[in-house]
Protein backbone atom coordinates (compact mmCIF):
# COMPACT_ATOMS: atom_id res chain seq x y z
CA UNK A 1 0.00 0.00 0.00
CA UNK A 2 2.74 2.55 0.92
CA UNK A 3 4.44 1.72 -2.38
CA UNK A 4 1.24 2.61 -4.20
CA UNK A 5 1.15 5.88 -2.29
CA UNK A 6 4.69 6.62 -3.44
CA UNK A 7 3.62 5.95 -7.03
CA UNK A 8 0.60 8.19 -6.51
CA UNK A 9 2.90 10.91 -5.15
CA UNK A 10 4.99 10.57 -8.26
CA UNK A 11 1.88 10.95 -10.39
CA UNK A 12 1.11 14.10 -8.43
CA UNK A 13 3.88 15.67 -10.50
CA UNK A 14 1.40 16.02 -13.33
CA UNK A 15 -0.05 19.34 -12.09
CA UNK A 16 3.57 20.61 -12.14
CA UNK A 17 3.78 19.31 -15.66
CA UNK A 18 0.55 21.04 -16.67
CA UNK A 19 1.87 24.26 -15.12
CA UNK A 20 5.06 23.98 -17.13
CA UNK A 21 3.14 23.17 -20.30
CA UNK A 22 1.17 26.37 -19.83
CA UNK A 23 4.26 28.46 -19.10
CA UNK A 24 5.47 30.81 -21.79
CA UNK A 25 8.35 29.96 -24.15
CA UNK A 26 11.77 28.45 -23.49
CA UNK A 27 14.16 26.72 -25.83
CA UNK A 28 14.57 22.95 -25.80
CA UNK A 29 15.72 20.19 -28.08
CA UNK A 30 16.62 17.48 -25.69
CA UNK A 31 18.29 14.19 -26.35
CA UNK A 32 15.94 11.27 -25.63
CA UNK A 33 18.63 9.32 -23.77
CA UNK A 34 18.49 8.70 -20.04
CA UNK A 35 21.99 7.31 -19.51
CA UNK A 36 24.01 8.02 -22.61
CA UNK A 37 25.56 11.46 -22.87
CA UNK A 38 26.11 13.24 -26.16
CA UNK A 39 28.36 16.17 -27.02
CA UNK A 40 25.45 18.58 -26.87
CA UNK A 41 25.92 20.93 -23.94
CA UNK A 42 23.44 23.10 -22.09
CA UNK A 43 23.22 26.54 -23.69
CA UNK A 44 25.33 29.11 -21.77
CA UNK A 45 23.27 30.68 -18.98
CA UNK A 46 20.39 28.19 -19.37
CA UNK A 47 19.09 26.23 -16.43
CA UNK A 48 17.27 22.94 -16.82
CA UNK A 49 15.36 21.27 -14.00
CA UNK A 50 14.28 17.65 -14.42
CA UNK A 51 12.64 14.91 -12.41
CA UNK A 52 13.54 11.38 -13.48
CA UNK A 53 11.62 8.61 -11.70
CA UNK A 54 12.67 4.97 -12.19
CA UNK A 55 10.26 2.13 -11.53
CA UNK A 56 12.24 -1.05 -10.84
CA UNK A 57 11.17 -4.66 -11.28
CA UNK A 58 14.02 -6.73 -9.85
CA UNK A 59 14.56 -10.49 -9.92
CA UNK A 60 15.18 -13.05 -7.21
CA UNK A 61 12.38 -11.96 -4.90
CA UNK A 62 13.71 -8.44 -4.36
CA UNK A 63 10.99 -5.84 -3.86
CA UNK A 64 9.83 -3.43 -6.52
CA UNK A 65 10.98 0.14 -6.00
CA UNK A 66 10.40 3.66 -7.17
CA UNK A 67 13.54 5.78 -7.21
CA UNK A 68 13.83 9.33 -8.43
CA UNK A 69 16.36 12.04 -8.97
CA UNK A 70 15.97 15.78 -9.10
CA UNK A 71 18.41 17.13 -11.65
CA UNK A 72 19.55 20.73 -12.04
CA UNK A 73 21.70 21.41 -15.10
CA UNK A 74 23.40 24.70 -15.88
CA UNK A 75 25.33 25.85 -18.91
CA UNK A 76 28.41 27.55 -17.44
CA UNK A 77 29.63 28.46 -20.92
CA UNK A 78 29.60 27.03 -24.41
CA UNK A 79 31.95 24.13 -23.61
CA UNK A 80 31.22 23.48 -19.92
CA UNK A 81 28.01 22.16 -18.35
CA UNK A 82 27.47 21.43 -14.64
CA UNK A 83 24.79 19.25 -13.05
CA UNK A 84 23.62 18.44 -9.56
CA UNK A 85 21.47 15.39 -8.77
CA UNK A 86 19.58 14.67 -5.57
CA UNK A 87 18.51 11.03 -5.32
CA UNK A 88 15.91 9.20 -3.27
CA UNK A 89 13.95 5.99 -3.38
CA UNK A 90 10.99 4.07 -1.96
CA UNK A 91 11.12 0.30 -1.89
CA UNK A 92 7.93 -1.72 -1.44
CA UNK A 93 7.11 -2.17 2.29
CA UNK A 94 10.02 0.05 3.36
CA UNK A 95 10.20 3.73 4.12
CA UNK A 96 11.36 6.42 1.67
CA UNK A 97 15.03 7.30 1.90
CA UNK A 98 17.22 10.09 0.58
CA UNK A 99 20.16 8.31 -0.98
CA UNK A 100 22.64 11.08 -1.72
CA UNK A 101 23.83 13.56 -4.29
CA UNK A 102 25.98 13.69 -7.39
CA UNK A 103 27.83 16.65 -8.86
CA UNK A 104 29.07 16.37 -12.40
CA UNK A 105 30.84 18.51 -14.96
CA UNK A 106 31.13 17.96 -18.69
CA UNK A 107 33.81 19.59 -20.80
CA UNK A 108 33.69 19.65 -24.55
CA UNK A 109 37.23 19.00 -25.76
CA UNK A 110 37.00 20.29 -29.35
CA UNK A 111 35.57 23.74 -30.03
CA UNK A 112 34.13 22.88 -33.44
CA UNK A 113 31.83 20.16 -34.75
CA UNK A 114 33.64 17.04 -35.97
CA UNK A 115 32.69 13.59 -37.21
CA UNK A 116 33.22 12.33 -33.66
CA UNK A 117 33.07 14.81 -30.82
CA UNK A 118 34.78 13.94 -27.54
CA UNK A 119 33.57 15.24 -24.19
CA UNK A 120 35.22 14.64 -20.80
CA UNK A 121 32.89 13.96 -17.89
CA UNK A 122 33.94 14.15 -14.22
CA UNK A 123 31.57 13.33 -11.37
CA UNK A 124 31.78 13.18 -7.62
CA UNK A 125 29.02 11.29 -5.86
CA UNK A 126 28.23 10.83 -2.20
CA UNK A 127 25.50 8.21 -2.12
CA UNK A 128 24.53 5.19 -0.08
CA UNK A 129 24.18 1.57 -1.14
CA UNK A 130 20.41 2.13 -1.17
CA UNK A 131 20.63 4.38 -4.24
CA UNK A 132 18.57 2.83 -7.03
CA UNK A 133 18.69 5.44 -9.75
CA UNK A 134 20.93 3.22 -11.88
CA UNK A 135 22.37 6.26 -13.59
CA UNK A 136 25.12 3.98 -14.79
CA UNK A 137 25.87 0.28 -14.52
CA UNK A 138 29.52 -0.47 -13.72
CA UNK A 139 31.67 -3.36 -12.57
CA UNK A 140 29.67 -6.37 -11.50
CA UNK A 141 26.44 -4.53 -10.58
CA UNK A 142 23.68 -7.17 -10.68
CA UNK A 143 20.19 -7.73 -9.31
CA UNK A 144 21.77 -9.45 -6.27
CA UNK A 145 22.64 -5.99 -4.97
CA UNK A 146 18.95 -5.28 -4.41
CA UNK A 147 18.19 -8.31 -2.27
CA UNK A 148 19.14 -6.62 1.03
CA UNK A 149 16.65 -4.26 2.72
CA UNK A 150 17.11 -0.59 1.86
CA UNK A 151 17.67 0.20 5.55
CA UNK A 152 20.79 -2.03 5.57
CA UNK A 153 22.01 -0.78 2.21
CA UNK A 154 21.69 2.76 3.48
CA UNK A 155 24.56 2.20 5.92
CA UNK A 156 26.93 1.51 3.04
CA UNK A 157 28.57 4.83 2.08
CA UNK A 158 29.74 5.30 -1.47
CA UNK A 159 31.97 8.28 -2.05
CA UNK A 160 33.01 7.84 -5.62
CA UNK A 161 34.72 9.66 -8.43
CA UNK A 162 33.60 8.82 -11.89
CA UNK A 163 35.05 9.72 -15.27
CA UNK A 164 33.48 9.19 -18.66
CA UNK A 165 34.79 9.60 -22.13
CA UNK A 166 31.82 10.66 -24.22
CA UNK A 167 32.07 10.23 -27.97
CA UNK A 168 29.17 11.51 -30.02
CA UNK A 169 28.38 12.02 -33.66
CA UNK A 170 25.55 13.41 -35.79
CA UNK A 171 25.05 11.71 -39.15
CA UNK A 172 22.10 12.44 -41.47
CA UNK A 173 19.78 13.33 -38.62
CA UNK A 174 20.91 10.42 -36.46
CA UNK A 175 22.81 10.85 -33.25
CA UNK A 176 25.22 8.11 -32.27
CA UNK A 177 26.85 8.28 -28.88
CA UNK A 178 29.07 6.02 -26.82
CA UNK A 179 30.29 6.51 -23.25
CA UNK A 180 33.12 4.65 -21.57
CA UNK A 181 32.82 4.81 -17.79
CA UNK A 182 35.44 4.40 -15.04
CA UNK A 183 34.29 4.67 -11.44
CA UNK A 184 36.48 4.62 -8.34
CA UNK A 185 35.18 4.22 -4.81
CA UNK A 186 37.38 6.41 -2.61
CA UNK A 187 37.33 3.75 0.10
CA UNK A 188 39.99 1.91 -1.84
CA UNK A 189 37.99 -0.50 -3.98
CA UNK A 190 39.23 -1.24 -7.51
CA UNK A 191 38.20 0.92 -10.46
CA UNK A 192 35.01 -0.35 -12.07
CA UNK A 193 34.18 0.00 -15.74
CA UNK A 194 30.97 0.31 -17.68
CA UNK A 195 29.55 1.58 -20.94
CA UNK A 196 26.47 3.20 -22.41
CA UNK A 197 25.67 3.63 -26.08
CA UNK A 198 22.74 5.12 -27.89
CA UNK A 199 21.32 5.92 -31.29
CA UNK A 200 18.43 8.29 -31.85
CA UNK A 201 16.70 10.40 -34.46
CA UNK A 202 13.88 12.96 -34.58
CA UNK A 203 10.80 11.69 -36.44
CA UNK A 204 11.01 14.68 -38.81
CA UNK A 205 14.24 16.47 -39.66
CA UNK A 206 12.81 19.78 -40.89
CA UNK A 207 10.54 22.00 -38.82
CA UNK A 208 7.03 22.82 -40.00
CA UNK A 209 6.21 26.48 -40.68
CA UNK A 210 3.49 26.72 -38.04
CA UNK A 211 3.70 26.20 -34.28
CA UNK A 212 2.68 22.72 -33.18
CA UNK A 213 2.94 20.39 -30.23
CA UNK A 214 1.81 17.02 -31.58
CA UNK A 215 3.86 17.08 -34.76
CA UNK A 216 6.56 14.64 -35.79
CA UNK A 217 9.39 17.15 -35.47
CA UNK A 218 8.86 17.27 -31.69
CA UNK A 219 9.35 13.52 -31.19
CA UNK A 220 12.65 11.65 -31.07
CA UNK A 221 13.03 7.90 -30.95
CA UNK A 222 16.08 5.89 -30.08
CA UNK A 223 17.57 2.96 -28.30
CA UNK A 224 20.17 2.67 -25.56
CA UNK A 225 22.40 -0.22 -24.54
CA UNK A 226 24.27 -0.09 -21.25
CA UNK A 227 26.00 -2.36 -18.80
CA UNK A 228 29.08 -3.25 -16.78
CA UNK A 229 32.53 -4.16 -18.04
CA UNK A 230 34.05 -5.62 -14.88
CA UNK A 231 36.78 -3.97 -12.87
CA UNK A 232 40.44 -2.99 -12.86
CA UNK A 233 41.89 -6.49 -12.53
CA UNK A 234 39.14 -8.26 -14.47
CA UNK A 235 37.80 -6.41 -17.50
CA UNK A 236 35.12 -8.75 -18.77
CA UNK A 237 31.51 -9.12 -19.80
CA UNK A 238 31.14 -12.28 -17.75
CA UNK A 239 29.20 -11.78 -14.51
CA UNK A 240 28.05 -8.28 -15.50
CA UNK A 241 24.53 -7.03 -16.23
CA UNK A 242 23.27 -5.37 -19.40
CA UNK A 243 20.14 -3.54 -20.49
CA UNK A 244 18.49 -2.61 -23.76
CA UNK A 245 16.21 0.40 -23.62
CA UNK A 246 14.03 1.94 -26.31
CA UNK A 247 13.64 5.68 -25.65
CA UNK A 248 11.12 8.26 -26.77
CA UNK A 249 11.19 12.00 -26.13
CA UNK A 250 8.55 14.61 -26.79
CA UNK A 251 9.86 18.18 -26.79
CA UNK A 252 7.13 20.76 -26.46
CA UNK A 253 7.70 24.21 -27.94
CA UNK A 254 7.43 25.82 -24.49
CA UNK A 255 10.55 24.11 -23.15
CA UNK A 256 9.03 21.03 -21.52
CA UNK A 257 10.44 17.65 -22.53
CA UNK A 258 8.81 14.35 -21.60
CA UNK A 259 10.75 11.11 -21.91
CA UNK A 260 9.98 7.46 -21.44
CA UNK A 261 12.22 4.41 -21.57
CA UNK A 262 11.43 0.84 -20.55
CA UNK A 263 14.85 -0.79 -19.99
CA UNK A 264 14.82 -4.53 -20.35
CA UNK A 265 17.45 -6.65 -18.63
CA UNK A 266 19.09 -8.78 -21.32
CA UNK A 267 21.09 -11.29 -19.33
CA UNK A 268 20.76 -13.43 -16.24
CA UNK A 269 22.43 -10.85 -13.96
CA UNK A 270 20.17 -7.94 -14.96
CA UNK A 271 17.05 -6.76 -13.22
CA UNK A 272 13.88 -7.73 -15.08
CA UNK A 273 13.02 -4.16 -16.08
CA UNK A 274 13.69 -0.54 -15.18
CA UNK A 275 11.02 1.81 -16.47
CA UNK A 276 12.32 5.37 -16.64
CA UNK A 277 10.28 8.55 -16.95
CA UNK A 278 11.57 12.06 -17.36
CA UNK A 279 10.04 15.50 -17.11
CA UNK A 280 12.36 18.39 -17.84
CA UNK A 281 11.86 22.11 -18.13
CA UNK A 282 14.48 24.40 -19.52
CA UNK A 283 14.41 27.92 -18.17
CA UNK A 284 15.51 30.41 -20.78
CA UNK A 285 18.67 32.43 -20.35
CA UNK A 286 18.45 35.37 -17.97
CA UNK A 287 16.29 37.97 -19.73
CA UNK A 288 18.48 40.51 -21.38
CA UNK A 289 18.10 44.14 -22.27
CA UNK A 290 17.58 45.00 -25.90
CA UNK A 291 20.27 47.20 -27.40
CA UNK A 292 18.87 50.46 -28.69
CA UNK A 293 19.21 50.76 -32.44
CA UNK B 1 43.81 -8.82 -21.40
CA UNK B 2 42.78 -9.18 -25.04
CA UNK B 3 39.49 -7.36 -24.43
CA UNK B 4 41.42 -4.43 -22.89
CA UNK B 5 43.61 -4.23 -25.99
CA UNK B 6 40.55 -4.25 -28.28
CA UNK B 7 38.96 -1.47 -26.21
CA UNK B 8 42.11 0.65 -26.53
CA UNK B 9 42.30 0.09 -30.31
CA UNK B 10 38.61 1.01 -30.76
CA UNK B 11 39.05 4.08 -28.60
CA UNK B 12 42.13 5.20 -30.55
CA UNK B 13 40.28 4.76 -33.87
CA UNK B 14 37.32 6.82 -32.65
CA UNK B 15 39.56 9.59 -31.34
CA UNK B 16 41.52 9.76 -34.60
CA UNK B 17 38.31 10.09 -36.62
CA UNK B 18 37.34 13.11 -34.50
CA UNK B 19 39.66 15.23 -36.64
CA UNK B 20 37.36 15.03 -39.68
CA UNK B 21 35.20 18.16 -40.03
CA UNK B 22 31.52 17.86 -40.95
CA UNK B 23 30.22 19.69 -44.01
CA UNK B 24 26.68 21.07 -43.94
CA UNK B 25 24.41 19.95 -46.75
CA UNK B 26 22.23 21.98 -49.03
CA UNK B 27 19.44 20.85 -51.35
CA UNK B 28 17.82 22.73 -54.27
CA UNK B 29 14.28 23.90 -53.54
CA UNK B 30 11.20 25.58 -54.97
CA UNK B 31 10.04 29.09 -54.08
CA UNK B 32 7.20 27.64 -51.98
CA UNK B 33 9.61 25.43 -50.05
CA UNK B 34 11.86 28.44 -49.55
CA UNK B 35 8.96 30.50 -48.12
CA UNK B 36 8.00 27.62 -45.83
CA UNK B 37 11.62 27.33 -44.70
CA UNK B 38 11.76 31.02 -43.80
CA UNK B 39 8.54 30.65 -41.75
CA UNK B 40 9.84 27.50 -40.06
CA UNK B 41 13.14 29.28 -39.43
CA UNK B 42 11.20 32.09 -37.73
CA UNK B 43 9.57 29.55 -35.45
CA UNK B 44 12.91 27.96 -34.63
CA UNK B 45 14.42 31.40 -34.03
CA UNK B 46 11.72 32.17 -31.44
CA UNK B 47 12.37 28.87 -29.68
CA UNK B 48 16.16 28.81 -29.70
CA UNK B 49 17.68 32.20 -30.47
CA UNK B 50 15.35 35.03 -29.45
CA UNK B 51 16.16 34.86 -25.73
CA UNK B 52 19.76 35.93 -26.49
CA UNK B 53 19.54 37.85 -29.78
CA UNK B 54 16.19 39.52 -29.05
CA UNK B 55 12.76 38.84 -30.54
CA UNK B 56 13.60 40.96 -33.58
CA UNK B 57 17.22 39.72 -33.73
CA UNK B 58 18.25 43.32 -33.04
CA UNK B 59 20.78 42.23 -30.42
CA UNK B 60 20.81 42.36 -26.63
CA UNK B 61 23.40 42.69 -23.90
CA UNK B 62 23.98 38.92 -24.27
CA UNK B 63 24.36 38.55 -28.02
CA UNK B 64 24.86 40.79 -31.07
CA UNK B 65 22.38 41.90 -33.71
CA UNK B 66 21.93 39.53 -36.62
CA UNK B 67 21.14 42.45 -38.93
CA UNK B 68 24.82 43.40 -39.01
CA UNK B 69 26.72 43.27 -42.26
CA UNK B 70 29.09 40.64 -40.85
CA UNK B 71 26.12 38.25 -40.53
CA UNK B 72 24.09 39.28 -43.56
CA UNK B 73 27.19 39.28 -45.73
CA UNK B 74 28.03 35.64 -44.91
CA UNK B 75 27.33 33.00 -47.52
CA UNK B 76 24.49 30.60 -46.68
CA UNK B 77 26.97 27.74 -46.32
CA UNK B 78 29.16 29.74 -43.96
CA UNK B 79 26.17 30.73 -41.84
CA UNK B 80 24.99 27.12 -41.52
CA UNK B 81 28.51 26.05 -40.63
CA UNK B 82 28.65 28.80 -38.01
CA UNK B 83 25.33 27.61 -36.53
CA UNK B 84 26.74 24.07 -36.52
CA UNK B 85 30.00 24.97 -34.78
CA UNK B 86 28.90 27.92 -32.69
CA UNK B 87 31.61 30.02 -31.09
CA UNK B 88 31.90 28.16 -27.83
CA UNK B 89 34.59 30.36 -26.31
CA UNK B 90 32.49 33.48 -26.86
CA UNK B 91 29.21 31.98 -25.63
CA UNK B 92 27.51 31.14 -28.93
CA UNK B 93 26.34 27.52 -28.53
CA UNK B 94 26.69 24.87 -31.19
CA UNK B 95 23.29 24.11 -32.75
CA UNK B 96 24.40 20.77 -34.11
CA UNK B 97 21.73 19.26 -31.87
CA UNK B 98 19.25 20.51 -34.46
CA UNK B 99 19.18 18.44 -37.66
CA UNK B 100 20.99 20.16 -40.53
CA UNK B 101 17.62 20.75 -42.26
CA UNK B 102 16.56 22.97 -39.35
CA UNK B 103 19.87 24.81 -39.34
CA UNK B 104 19.25 25.64 -43.00
CA UNK B 105 15.77 26.89 -42.12
CA UNK B 106 17.28 29.10 -39.43
CA UNK B 107 19.91 30.41 -41.85
CA UNK B 108 17.29 31.23 -44.49
CA UNK B 109 15.25 33.09 -41.91
CA UNK B 110 18.27 35.06 -40.68
CA UNK B 111 19.31 35.94 -44.24
CA UNK B 112 15.75 37.12 -44.92
CA UNK B 113 16.58 40.13 -42.70
CA UNK B 114 18.52 41.56 -45.64
CA UNK B 115 15.17 42.55 -47.16
CA UNK B 116 14.14 44.37 -43.97
CA UNK B 117 14.73 48.12 -43.96
CA UNK B 118 14.12 48.73 -40.27
CA UNK B 119 15.56 45.96 -38.11
CA UNK B 120 14.22 47.50 -34.93
CA UNK B 121 10.60 47.01 -36.03
CA UNK B 122 10.89 43.51 -37.50
CA UNK B 123 8.95 40.91 -35.54
CA UNK B 124 9.61 37.21 -35.87
CA UNK B 125 8.24 33.83 -34.95
CA UNK B 126 4.75 32.94 -33.97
Amino acid sequence: MPFRRACARSLALFPFLVFMAAAPHAPAQESPYFLTYTHHMEEPGSLEVAVNPVLGFPKGGASRFLASSLEVEYGVNGWWTSELYLDGQKTNRERSVFTGYRFENRFRLLMKEHAVNPVLYIEYEDITGADKIFKEIVGFDTFHGLLEPAEDLRREKKREVEAKLILSSNVRGWNLAGNLIAEKNLNGEPIEFGYAAGISRPLALAASPSPCSLCRENFSLGIELYGGLGEQHQVTLSGTSHYLAPVVAWSLPNGVTLRLSPSIGINANSNRALVRFGIAYEFPVIPSRTIAQ
Amino acid sequence: MKSTQWMMITLAALLMSSGCAVEPKKAPMTQEQFTNDVSAGGKLFSQHCASCHGAGAQGTTRAPSLHRETVQGMSDDALVQFLTDGDLRKGMPSWSRLPVERRWQLARFIKSFSASTDPGTKSVGR
